[in-house]
């Protein structure tokens, strides 16, 4: 993208980490559902079954996306499931191999509104 | 290097009085000329003239960013700046100390100091000492000190907000999740000590203390009732986000949001919209940039809706508060999304518009969520624009009000003189190094000076004038437009100072050239309210969804809470400082209404909104601002409570009726959408209805009508629906004249195709209002016949069955692109777009028919953009000489950067030379559209800048796509393309473009040559439609 080398256009992209120019940070996302899927009057038990499979799969992800290079760096499970990763380029492909990944998304960061 | 220089105190500093110390007329200057004449006990700033820690701060992130490229790691940047700030936080203090001492001397009595945000010391003394405090050493400025409660009761009484309370509502038992820089707990309006100490012992008062990632047990407290920092001390500037468990704010933009939601000071003087709401503070932006990060976000909306991290929401905050976005917001953005989420699982989220002006489109994300609270600016009740008043002579004598003021140099108490023009006013090294000063046309000394604009900054301009005598000064424009203010650059003397346009400025120096006396009035008495009106620089719609964003206004610049401070307040504006009050009104509803859902406060705020909001008084008196700067109107939350009915549209998430953008190339055209009603009483209730137009002329005209039923019953807590059409005539719409490019920036130029009003339904004295919105085009319907080849070429019939003249471009057809699969397009939350190319063409404007030699570049995608900036970049790359190596690249990109214009040009780099692109033309590309045509210059007939193509020359060219918004990416390509200007296979005889009449067909005829593979990649025609309702480009295939 021509533009992005003499005009600030992109807003933020999978930018290049400061001291780490080798990743990018990515958030991937994953296929069990997020705590916001339980009905209202879900019980504390159905909760914590749930917590404990998204804390599961995090985990067997996480372990996969590291052999691929990954650092982890947050985690979300109430209305994403979701990983946030450094990790090299070249691995994203990968990564949205792995079983249970359903989406390897760019990480927008925004502006507050100043006056 | 951190070191001595960045942080050494100016020298002088010493605290001693010396009546020697300053030139005679110094202090003069010093003294803020509202305090001109006081008399008796005075409370002042005595601001010092070291910069204060936060602008020391921003000193050091600077020099940092130089030395990260010097391999310092962040890490040593990090302990470097936090050394360096600490000595100099200690320099301060003792520099404060000694003024203090000197302004012991002269009686005055400290009332406090602060060195965060600013380094002064308030002090109450008589005011025949002034003088003397100005020449202690060291005093940069003595201020007034403002009484802000009196400004603060302005805001929350006028949108309802105190009548409100008065009624027993005060937001008890609401909690407000404010995503933002943090919140300093210790503040004295956010239940804090309200002690410079307290603030010390929270944070320590430097960005990296310690103190700033602790609790200390100081957090939380009975207002911030819990919290988090999800982005840390060092990111983006100096290191990673990182996470701690203390929000404590160092940046100040999210304590005074957290002041205007929820503030109450432990004496009752400030209270602001919701004083009994709860706030959590949930730290997502920087502390050293205006960055807020995307990882911070995602987690701080989880922690909204469940702060003990339990995995059950049922302590989930009851509103997220984010003033904090993007502007052009888009619907993949994925923070919008899990708003979205969230307001799905009950919580009402409010975010500001944005300060992106009035620039179609250019409303942000995530207030662009259909069922998020979008929020405008209105100007506070107090605000007035100033004019210049001549008062003679007569020939030009009048009230002016198309002016700006300057913040660095305020009317003040004004002035009133005779106008002498000195010139351009720039004063010696002001335009470069060593630059001698403007000479100076006509004395000003004791008049007001004219001075053009231009050549260096405006404020050194001023300093000018005012040294060489002047009590006032106009900058006068020197290029058409409206009055614009202007930012600080230097200078130290000032006067009172309005900005003129260009043909008043002109005016009065013909009146000066004909050697009459212009006396003219700079005064606040002949101000302008503005009360009731837009902020200039308020985020317009619609949105990228198409939807009536902003939704609701609400005056910004509050007075409020100061960072660091203890009980500092000062005004904070934009949406940023809008959308907090439309928080704590709905605060204080979800007190009175508990069980209410996010739609149903929505429409609360929105049916009850004050239509009456103006553009400008100043510059268009009377003139109503549209729907799509204003939404629904300004809040008036006292009549929010008292509904006893709402009315919305349950598809779109708000009360209103967002019809779209549509092209009308028939008389036909209706669009129709439901309205729902509730009824919370208990008892049934019938609402007249009401439709109206904003404007006048655009009722008169017939194009839109408005249907609707005359009147809608409802039983006791009952719902019902009716239906709202509209019939839209194409033939009397106004000829659409947007475009992209030269207007894209242009929110006036969209006043006049947009259609508007509201649908009122009335019940007694109650009534609900929704405002409409509809964007027609007036559009053609030409559809080109089958290809009717002869021996030299052919012929196309184009036959426009609509209700526009049919205008259509001719292109050589040089390459497509299969439509990407629907399921590798992005939904929304995905953070990424597509742009997914259809077509290319090009074509050669001849120098013997335009004068030089012109490429034109058309490209047509599947899918339209609302605006042309954004998500999608084009970059044409350009082999001139087809050796296999591209010598040019030609892109489109928005003028001036991100949300500066909102104008598409078209650039043109050089990759052999490298160096700045520069800019060529305006991108021939429309609003709602998914065309884009690029002019380029071919060769040297059409300037120095140029793409370096000869007439019969072959040049290879390749065509790519990017999301210019999310990713960056490259989502699309057409490669190696081949023409040769001036021997196209296949063009038209005559002008490569032309019109088709309404209700008629034009002929085109269509040439054709042989061209061999190695000179084109050719294959047909490519047609680009303007204003053309169903197809946009259409492939006439001849080989």
């Amino acid at each position: 993208m021509y533009a992005g080398l003499i005009a600030s256009v992109v807003l933020a992209a999978a930018q290049v980490s400061p001291g780490s120019p080798q990743t990018v940070e990515v958030l991937v996302v994953l296929s069990e559902p997020a705590l916001a899927s339980l009905p209202r009057d879900a019980t504390a038990d159905q909760r914590a079954k749930l917590q404990q499979r998204i804390q599961r799969q995090q985990d067997d992800i996480m372990t996969r996306l590291a052999a691929l290079g990954a650092v982890e760096s947050a985690r979300v499970q109430g209305l994403r499931n979701a990983i946030a990763v450094k990790l090299p380029p070249a691995a994203i492909d990968s990564a949205k191999k792995i079983k249970g990944v359903i989406g390897v998304h760019t990480i927008s960061h925004r502006n507050r509104v100043d006056d | 290097m951190m070191g001595a220089a960045a942080t050494a105190m100016p020298s002088g500093a010493s605290g001693k009085l010396t009546a020697q110390a300053a030139p005679a007329g110094t202090t003069v200057e010093r003294i803020d000329r509202r305090l001109q004449g006081a008399k008796g006990p005075v409370d002042v700033w005595v601001t010092i003239d070291a910069p204060s820690m936060a602008a020391q701060q921003a000193k050091l992130a600077s020099a940092a960013g130089i030395e990260k490229s010097n391999k310092l790691s962040s890490g040593e940047s990090k302990t470097a700046m936090a050394q360096s700030l600490e000595k100099y936080r200690g320099e301060v203090g003792a520099q404060q100390s000694k003024v203090a001492v000197s302004l012991a001397s002269v009686g005055a009595e400290e009332l406090g100091r602060v060195q965060v945000a600013h380094n002064a010391i308030a002090v109450r003394v008589d005011a025949s000492q002034l003088e003397q405090i100005a020449l202690i050493p060291g005093v940069a400025k003595v201020r007034p000190v403002i009484n802000y409660e009196m400004t603060l009761s302005e805001t929350v009484p006028y949108v309802g907000g105190a009548a409100v309370q008065a009624s027993g509502k005060d937001g008890t038992g609401v909690t407000v999740a404010v995503l933002d820089s943090g919140i300093d707990y210790t503040h004295r309006n956010l239940g804090g000590a309200g002690t410079l100490a307290a603030y010390a012992a929270a944070h320590g008062g430097a960005a990296g203390d310690p103190l700033s990632t602790t609790l200390d047990g100081l957090f939380p407290t009975a207002k911030v009732i819990g919290g988090y920092d999800f982005v840390g001390e060092a990111w983006p500037t100096f290191g990673d986000r990182s996470e701690d468990p203390d929000p404590i704010d160092f940046q100040g933009h999210g304590t005074h949001v957290a002041d205007i939601i929820a503030g109450k000071s432990a004496d009752g003087t400030h209270v602001g919209m919701a004083p009994g709401a709860k706030l959590l503070a949930i730290r997502v932006c920087s502390a050293v940039a205006t960055s807020c990060n995307g990882v911070a976000l995602l987690k701080a909306v989880d922690f909204a809706l469940d702060p003990n991290q339990d995995g059950n929401f049922n302590d989930a905050a009851d509103i997220i508060h984010l003033s904090l976005g993007s502007d052009y917001g888009q619907i993949q953005d994925d923070l919008t999304e899990a708003l979205e989420d969230a307001v799905d699982l009950g919580i009402v989220v409010v975010a500001s518009a944005g300060n992106g002006s009035n620039k179609p489109y250019v409303v942000g994300s995530p207030s662009i969520g259909p069922g998020v609270i979008s929020v405008a600016q209105t100007q506070v009740p107090s605000a007035i624009a100033i004019p210049l008043v001549i008062n003679s002579p007569a020939s030009i004598a009048g009230t002016y009000g198309n002016t700006s003021t300057v913040e660095w140099s305020p009317v003040g108490a004004g002035a009133t003189g005779n106008v002498a023009f000195i010139g351009r006013g720039c004063p010696a090294g002001s335009v470069a190094a060593g630059s001698p000063a403007d000479p100076i046309l006509n004395s000003p000394a004791g008049k007001i000076a004219l001075i053009d604009r231009g050549g260096c900054s405006v404020s050194l301009k001023v300093d000018y004038a005012v040294d060489n005598g002047a009590i006032g000064v106009l900058i006068g424009l020197v290029a058409p437009g409206d009055a614009v203010s202007f930012s600080y650059g230097g200078g130290d003397s000032f006067a009172p100072t309005l900005v003129i346009q260009q043909s008043l400025s002109s005016a009065i120096k013909a009146r000066l050239n004909a050697a009459d006396t212009v006396n003219v009035s700079i005064s606040p008495t002949s101000g302008i309210p503005l009360v009731g009106s837009m902020a200039s620089t308020s985020s317009r719609g619609p949105s990228s969804l198409q939807t009536i964003k902003p939704e609701i206004g609400a005056p910004g610049a509050s007075v409020s809470a100061v960072v660091g401070t203890g009980d500092g307040e000062e005004a904070f504006g934009g949406t940023s400082g809008a959308a907090p009050m439309v928080s704590g009104a709905a605060a204080l509803l979800l007190q009175a209404f508990p069980s209410r859902t996010p739609i149903q406060i929505k429409s609360m705020l929105m049916n009850s909104a004050n239509t009456q909001v103006f553009t400008n008084p100043a510059l268009l008196p009377g003139g109503l601002a549209p729907i799509t700067r204003i939404g629904a109107g300004e809040l008036r939350v006292d009549k929010a409570i008292g509904l006893n009915a709402i009315a919305w549209n349950p598809d779109d998430e708000s009360a209103a009726l967002s019809f779209g953008q549509v092209d009308a190339a028939f008389d036909g055209v209706v669009l129709v959408k439901k309205v729902r009603v509730q009824n919370f009483s208990n008892s049934s209730r019938t609402y007249s209805i009401a439709r109206s137009f904003r404007y006048a002329d655009d009722a008169a005209s017939g194009a839109v009508s408005v249907i609707a039923p005359g009147s809608v019953h409802v039983g006791p807590k009952g719902k019902t629906d009716f239906l709202v059409s509209l019939l839209i005539k194409g033939s009397k719409l106004p000829t659409w004249t947007l475009n992209g490019g030269t207007l894209g920036g242009n929110g006036a130029a969209l006043n006049g195709p947009e259609y508007d009003g509201y649908i009122t339904l009335t019940s007694g004295s109650e009534k609900l209002s929704l405002p409409w919105h509809v964007l027609p085009r007036k559009a053609s319907a030409t559809v080109a016949s089958p290809f009717v080849k002869t021996k030299n070429g052919g012929s196309l019939k184009l036959l426009n069955l609509g209700v526009e003249t049919g205008d259509y471009d001719v292109f050589s057809l040089t390459g497509q692109s299969p439509r990407i699969p629907r399921d590798e397009l992005p939904g929304a939350g995905d953070n990424f777009a597509i742009v997914d190319l259809q077509s290319v063409g090009v074509r050669h404007l001849p120098a013997a028919v335009f004068g030089a030699d012109y490429l034109e570049f058309a490209i047509s995608t599947f899918g339209q953009r609302v605006h042309p900036n954004y998500p999608a970049e084009f970059d044409v790359y350009i082999d001139s000489n087809n050796d296999g190596t591209p010598d040019y690249v030609v892109f489109n990109t928005e003028n001036g950067g991100f949300s500066a214009s909102g104008q598409n040009v078209v650039f043109i780099a050089n990759l052999t030379t490298g160096g700045a692109a520069t800019a060529v033309f305006f991108t021939d590309a429309d609003l709602d559209s998914g065309n884009v045509i690029f002019t380029v210059p071919m060769n040297a007939s059409a300037g120095g800048i140029n793409v370096g193509v000869a007439p019969g020359t072959t040049f290879g060219f390749s065509v790519f796509a990017f999301d210019n918004y999310f990713t960056g990416a490259q989502t699309d390509a057409v490669e190696n393309m081949l023409f040769t200007p001036g021997n196209a296979r296949f063009g038209v005889a005559g002008d490569p473009f032309g019109t088709v009449t309404p209700r008629s067909f034009a002929t085109v005829p269509v040439t054709s040559a042989t061209v061999p593979d190695a000179k084109s990649t050719e294959t047909g025609l490519l047609l680009m439609y303007r204003r053309n309702a169903v197809l946009e480009s259409e492939v006439i295939r001849v080989k």
